[in-house]
């Protein structure tokens, strides 16, 4: 592979990292595996209701990878969504005469500002007591369908009418089961959109890590809830399916014990992939069917297989497969003594001369930030006692001072991950001061942690992709339907985030997990998310430590020079004094919550008050 | 007057088991946390090892409920050591939470085919369960005295355990802080199986005290589970004191609005009181929402 | 080039897709609409000219299927109604089959269930070509299969299921039944109530289930008097673990009689706790719900307690009760099995028996039906009251007969004390 090659190729043509395309492989196996049940669904018509269960069941599970499997939030309630479904389908057939016409569009509505409102409490408590409290949420939702009389009928429950269309009579039956297929279509389109998509990511980052979403600028507070809304209103549509398998609504099939059941489906089959939902359905819909001459030990083989596999597959069926096949391919690739990383050159071009990365870099220089009078006290200890300064636009600045001198903290009082500092912070003109993480770091404000904060579980590409969120543009209703905008933007931003890796030396990496990654580059990976995001001002915590000097000095000199492309300012803080002196215009030391130095490394390192509280030690 | 006392005794009674099972339950989640959603079948196995001893095998009363605790503490130790024990390494409660619900359905399943479906009477010496006192218009019925002394003894040998022992301090430690409790020595494995154990013998004298009064059924003590964890829930799920608050609680909440409310809200109204608990104080009714956060 | 092509296939699949989904729905409907007319024309011509044995009617056999909760709480209930059904079948197959043809009969379990019900109808209809179905337990579940039984021209027979709106014929033409309604029992308990006391000094409480079960319960009752003697109704939940609050509001009321509309564990339960609070009261009960085991789990409690049903009990000395039990006991029946689940489904049997010897050689649904309407006056030998069928009734009986618990069976009870 010659260097001229290698110039001609984008940064992703190089690593091989594949486009988001409309269709995808996936796509076609699906397709092709829905074909294959749709046309054959007449000839076994005596398994017609073993089927429908489980393409209910593939739904709901589905459903249930938005709320559980990407954002992480393990619910037991996700019954109310379906019995809600449910009943509503009974309702609209026999009392108002109307068909699927109404019945999909309001399940899917009603169930989607139900699940705004269940998704609330998720909030305020975290993930395991998130478990509890759906717990209790499934239970009081069937307390709740057995005393409403009028919508459920009670303890005998309400049948459900014919199975319409905009008037036009269907039979049940094989019709029953392409109906549901295409409903089934429809729900992994809008799932497999969301999984490729930005919110999906951001579930998933969500899920590997709040603090750090946050961090990313992530409006968490409403994916959170939005998880539960598109959940609900996806499992809804399940819920009419099954009312219209079923044709009678009964309460006491949508209790506590449905609601277990649909999550083991989904962790039995994988919950990651919609393939896991497919697989998880067919477990427990066909166990039973097999087993009925075996019909009192069904239970015994259901909980033993559940506990074999949490032992053995974590990931699930999907996750045995994925396992065995990649040990295939491995096992292939090192009998041909080829592995794939090894094809990507590390490119000794500057990539910032690239096309791509070109287009992002700003007019105007940014940066300016000013701090007034910030102060952080806990309990009666000032960590952070009466700061004041101003960097300009477009500034490097260095932040020392000894352990405990209050570096972080004051980072922590900036970008508002420390609840009741006091003081005002004004980037470019806009006050931050009292705003939520996320629209700080909207605003501007991007940073790294000192304990790194990555999302285990993540590649890198997608850490870089998260970082670019807030300059993707596009809704999330266009991505759940992925229209052509939503795949320009995605390669757009695949296009900038492949260019910085490789320019960041993390190119060959990129579809690594972060957590098998060694220290060094996971302290770049975090640097890498910050720059994506394209930051006014870039507060770096320790970004070196840990990091031998020469190659220390190597990526401070590459954020450095990536900065300056972007037009933004970076402020450090670093132990390393002869780095900062090295990469920063100017230097500010903290001693004991206070600001004891403000000046250029030269003036500094002379400051007889520093060397005395710092230097000298 | 004593209409009301009566009706407060009554809700007293189904109270004690709501607030042993939240307690058991608490425990285990406020040490491991883990939640333990097998421990109502694991309770109601107790009760009918209990009656198994007894009415099959001839034994005396005291002695069947002897090797029925016996039974559930071998077979506790047993459970998590297979089942719970490999997961915790991995450090996500995730699997553990699914794994007892497995291990439910096991156990669920073993004792319908082993004890079959139908309800069966769990006798007691004397068949004190049917003797009733009268205190002037108070009644009284000996086993529901017998029910709340062993609520008692029991709250009290937790208490003790958990205040006075090596076991207790370790699991407080645990409670507090695992990593703290790791860097002073507490074993994790010693003080989780042991919290197990001891939740899972709080859960079987429950499960035996209550046979006589609901019977012997396969799933007599599910709904016993439930309603201890939505005591739990009331009382927080963190503060072992306020889920035997949050189960006396839910009692009497039940007990008297059969008595107050309209009948077509009796039934509902206890849960829309917890439902409502638990949007606006998702943390329960006796735990600070401070606790939670380092979780 | 390749991904084009790719994406060409795919869209051309999604079109098909539609389109043959489309089309076959054309086709269904259409097909199923002329096979149902034609159904029709054949079947009223069979009448004259040849016949079209029904679904699961060969020259030598007649297959049933049956819904049965065989594990679970209602495990027990499930076994007793199989165990009856195999009597039936032996008696009728050892004398030689109906017209040459044997008959034989497919349990599946639904655990009380509905879901499980309506898979099992499936099952029996579409995979087992089953002819009818027999006896299967359970009104939640039946509610939930009997749409689709009708649908497939399928009859339901001699179920235990107590539902109001099983019995009407407009709406379930293939359902015949020897056991009624709750909304029935209570009606026939206030009947009692009214000829034997005269309403002289009674005041009656009503315990039912929170549910429009419960309330059909309730219904009947005020149906039969009007509400002056009603003076309190209470209701439980699924979920109780205690009847205590509801037994002090009887006792502040003032009850004489109480009407406990459940069964099993519960109704002991209530006993125990209206003996534990001092409700002194005559209780009465369907001797559907309230089995042996009831009546034991509540041991001395229970004894004189009053039960309302159509059937008598199953302990109980009449020429149609002894052969029952005779009968059952060859077949290996325990004493916990003679109970009124298996007298229901024995009794559903007997009335099987005659309805097939009357339908003749051409057996099918249309046939049978027929057959049961035409039957009137049919003895069970003192198990019922003479059982009416008609084309507007597929109830053999309404006509409750008062038990009584004494040494703890059931025992039919002329005069009331």
């Amino acid at each position: 592979m010659s260097t001229d090659n290698q110039q001609a190729q984008t940064a992703l043509e190089r690593a091989k990292i594949p486009l988001p395309r409309f269709l995808k492989k996936n796509h076609y196996l699906g397709f092709l595996g829905i074909l294959l049940v749709y046309l054959l669904a007449g000839t076994y018509s005596a398994y017609s209701l073993t089927i429908m269960s489980t393409i209910i069941f593939a739904i709901i599970g589905a459903s249930l990878i938005v709320v559980f499997g990407m954002a992480g939030q393990l619910t037991l309630g996700h019954t109310i969504f379906v019995a809600g479904g449910v009943f509503l389908s009974a309702n609209i057939t026999m009392e108002w005469s109307r068909g699927l016409e109404t019945e999909l569009p309001l399940a899917f509505g009603v169930m989607f500002i139900l699940g705004l409102i269940v998704g609330f409490p998720s909030l305020r408590v975290n993930e395991l007591y998130l478990a509890l409290a759906t717990f209790a949420v499934a239970f009081v939702g069937v307390q709740v369908l057995f005393e409403w009389e009028q919508f459920t009928g009670g303890g005998s429950g309400k049948p459900v009418g014919k199975l319409e269309f905009f008037g036009r009579e269907f039979s049940r039956g094989p019709t029953l089961v392409r109906i549901a297929l295409i409903i089934m279509l429809f729900t992994f389109w809008i799932v497999g959109n969301f999984q490729d998509g930005r919110t999906g990511r951001a579930w998933n980052a969500l899920r590997t890590s709040e603090t750090a979403a946050r961090a990313s600028g992530l409006p968490v507070a409403w994916l959170k809830i939005l998880c539960f809304a598109i959940g609900g209103g996806l499992a809804g549509l399940g819920g009419v399916l099954y009312a219209h398998t079923l044709r009678y609504a009964i309460p006491e099939n949508y209790g506590v014990n449905l609601s277990i059941i649909v999550v083991l489906a989904l962790i039995i089959g994988g919950k990651h992939r919609l393939m896991g939902a497919v697989l998880g359905a067919v477990y427990v819909k066909w166990l039973p069917e097999l087993s009925r001459s075996v019909q009192e030990y069904e239970g015994l083989i259901y909980g033993g297989t559940l506990i074999i596999l949490t032992l053995i597959a974590p990931d699930g069926l999907v996750g045995m497969f994925e396992w065995a096949a990649e040990r295939i391919k491995s096992y292939n690739n090192s009998k041909n003594g080829e592995n794939f990383n090894s094809k990507i050159a590390v490119s000794d071009i500057s990539p910032l001369r690239s096309e791509y990365l070109s287009s992002i870099g700003s007019e105007t220089t940014r940066g300016h930030l000013v701090v007034k009078n910030a102060a952080v006290a806990f309990g009666g200890v000032k960590a952070v006692d009466d700061v004041s300064f101003e960097i300009p636009a477009g500034a490097v600045t260095g932040l020392i001072g000894s352990n405990g001198a209050g570096k972080t903290t004051l980072f922590n009082a900036i970008t508002g991950h420390v609840k009741g500092a006091t003081g005002e912070f004004i980037l470019d003109g806009t006050s931050v001061s009292g705003k939520p993480i996320h629209v700080r770091a909207l605003t501007g404000i991007g940073r790294t942690f000192q304990n790194l904060n990555l999302h285990d579980d993540l590649n890198v590409l997608e850490h870089a992709l998260l970082g670019l969120d807030r300059n993707t543009n596009y809704s999330r209703i266009a991505e759940s339907f992925r229209l052509p905008w939503v795949l320009r933007e995605e390669k757009k931003a695949h296009f900038v985030a492949a260019e910085l890796l490789d320019h960041m030396d993390l190119l060959e990496y990129w579809d690594e997990k972060v957590e098998d990654l060694p220290y060094g580059l996971q302290k770049r990976v975090d640097v890498v998310r910050a720059l994506a995001s394209n930051p006014g001002i870039l507060l770096l915590d320790e970004p070196a430590a840990g990091l031998p000097t020469a190659e220390a000095l190597e990526m401070m000199q590459k954020v450095q020079e990536y900065a300056k492309h972007i037009s933004a300012g970076v402020l450090i803080i670093e132990h390393n004094v002869e780095l900062v002196a090295d990469v920063s215009e100017r230097i500010i030391v903290l001693d004991a919550g206070k600001t004891i130095a403000d000046g250029t490394p030269e003036e500094v390192t002379r400051n007889e008050e520093v060397i005395a509280a710092y230097l000298g030690t | 007057m004593v209409d009301y006392i009566q009706i407060a005794w009554q809700g007293l009674v189904s109270g004690f088991a709501y607030a042993l099972i939240g307690l058991a339950l608490v425990m285990v989640y406020k040490t491991a946390r883990i939640l333990n959603f097998a421990a109502g079948t694991m309770a109601g196995i107790s009760g009918f090892l209990a009656h198994w001893w007894a009415a099959e095998n001839d034994m005396p009363f005291a002695i069947a409920i002897i090797f029925a605790m016996i039974m559930t503490a071998v077979g506790t130790y047993v459970i998590e050591r297979l089942t719970v024990r490999p997961l915790i390494k991995l450090g996500d409660f995730l699997p553990i939470v699914i794994m007892t619900l497995g291990v439910e359905e096991l156990l669920a399943n073993v004792s319908l085919l082993w004890w079959g479906g139908s309800a069966q009477r769990y006798r007691v010496p004397g068949d004190i369960d049917r003797i009733n006192w009268l205190i002037g218009d108070f009644r009284l019925n000996a086993w529901h005295v017998v029910v709340a002394g062993t609520t008692f003894v029991t709250l009290s040998i937790v208490g003790y355990v958990i205040n006075q022992t090596e076991l207790g301090l370790g699991m407080k430690a645990f409670a507090e802080d695992q990593d703290a409790a790791k860097l002073m020595g507490v074993k994790e494995s010693t003080v989780s199986i042991w919290t197990w154990v001891l939740s899972a013998l709080v859960g079987g004298v429950t499960g035996i005290v209550y046979a006589p009064v609901l019977f012997l059924q396969q799933d007599y003590m599910n709904i016993i589970f439930i309603k201890g964890f939505v005591a739990a829930i009331l009382g927080g799920f963190l503060s072992l004191s306020g889920g035997v608050a949050g189960g006396l609680l839910l009692g009497e909440l039940e007990a008297f609005t059969i008595k107050w409310a309209p009948r077509e809200f009796a039934a509902a109204l206890p849960v829309v009181i917890v439902f409502i608990v638990l949007l606006i104080r998702p943390h329960g009714l006796f735990t600070r929402e401070k606790g939670h956060e380092r979780v | 080039m390749k991904s084009k092509l790719w994406k060409l296939l795919a869209i051309f699949a999604v079109l098909g897709l539609v389109a043959v989904g489309c089309g076959d729905d054309d086709d269904s409907s259409s097909s199923s609409s002329e096979a149902s007319s034609s159904e029709e024309a054949s079947s009223s011509e069979a009448a004259e000219e040849e016949c079209e044995l029904g679904r699961g009617v060969s020259d030598d056999k007649i297959l049933f299927g049956s819904s049965q909760p065989m594990t679970g709480n209602l495990a027990a209930l499930g076994e007793q109604a199989v165990l009856a059904m195999e009597v039936t079948k032996d008696r009728i197959n050892e004398a030689g089959g109906i017209n040459g043809r044997m008959i034989d009969f497919i349990v599946q379990d639904d655990a009380y269930n509905p879901e499980k019900t309506v898979a099992n109808a499936q099952y029996f209809i579409e995979q087992e070509k089953v002819f009818a179905i027999w006896a299967s337990i359970g009104s939640a579940p039946l509610k939930a299969a009997l749409p689709i039984h009708n649908e497939n021209n399928t009859l339901t027979l001699f179920p235990w299921a107590q539902d109001l709106s099983f019995y009407d014929v407009d709406v379930n033409p293939l359902f015949f039944s020897v056991n009624p309604s709750a909304y029935a029992q209570t009606f026939g308990f206030g009947k009692v109530l009214v000829e034997t006391y005269g309403l002289d000094g009674i005041q009656v409480g009503l315990m039912t289930i929170n549910s429009v079960d419960g309330q059909q319960t309730v219904d009947g009752f005020k149906d039969s008097i009007g509400g002056s003697a009603l003076v309190d109704e209470q209701t439980w939940e699924r979920d109780s673990t205690t009847y205590g609050p509801q037994i002090l509001s009887f006792i502040d009321s003032g009850v004489t009689d109480v009407y406990i509309g459940t069964g099993d564990t519960q109704f002991a339960q209530f006993l125990l706790e209206a003996d534990q609070l001092g409700l002194d009261a005559r209780f009465w009960g369907s001797t559907g719900t309230i089995s042996a085991n009831s009546i034991e789990l509540a041991g001395d409690l229970s004894e004189g307690a009053y039960g309302v049903n159509v059937i008598s009990s199953a302990n109980g000395d009449k020429p149609g009760l002894n052969a029952y039990r005779e009968a059952m006991f060859a077949a290996g029946a325990t004493e916990a099995q003679i109970s009124t689940a298996s007298l229901l489904a024995y009794t559903g049997g007997l009335v099987l028996e005659e309805g097939l010897n009357r339908a003749g050689e051409c057996l099918n649904s249309q046939t049978l039906s027929a057959a049961f309407e035409s039957i009137t006056d049919f003895s069970t030998g003192g198990i019922m009251r003479p059982l009416n069928f008609s084309s507007d009734n597929h109830l053999g009986n309404n006509d409750v007969i008062i038990l009584q618990v004494q040494n703890g069976v059931w025992v039919e009870v002329e005069n009331l004390g």
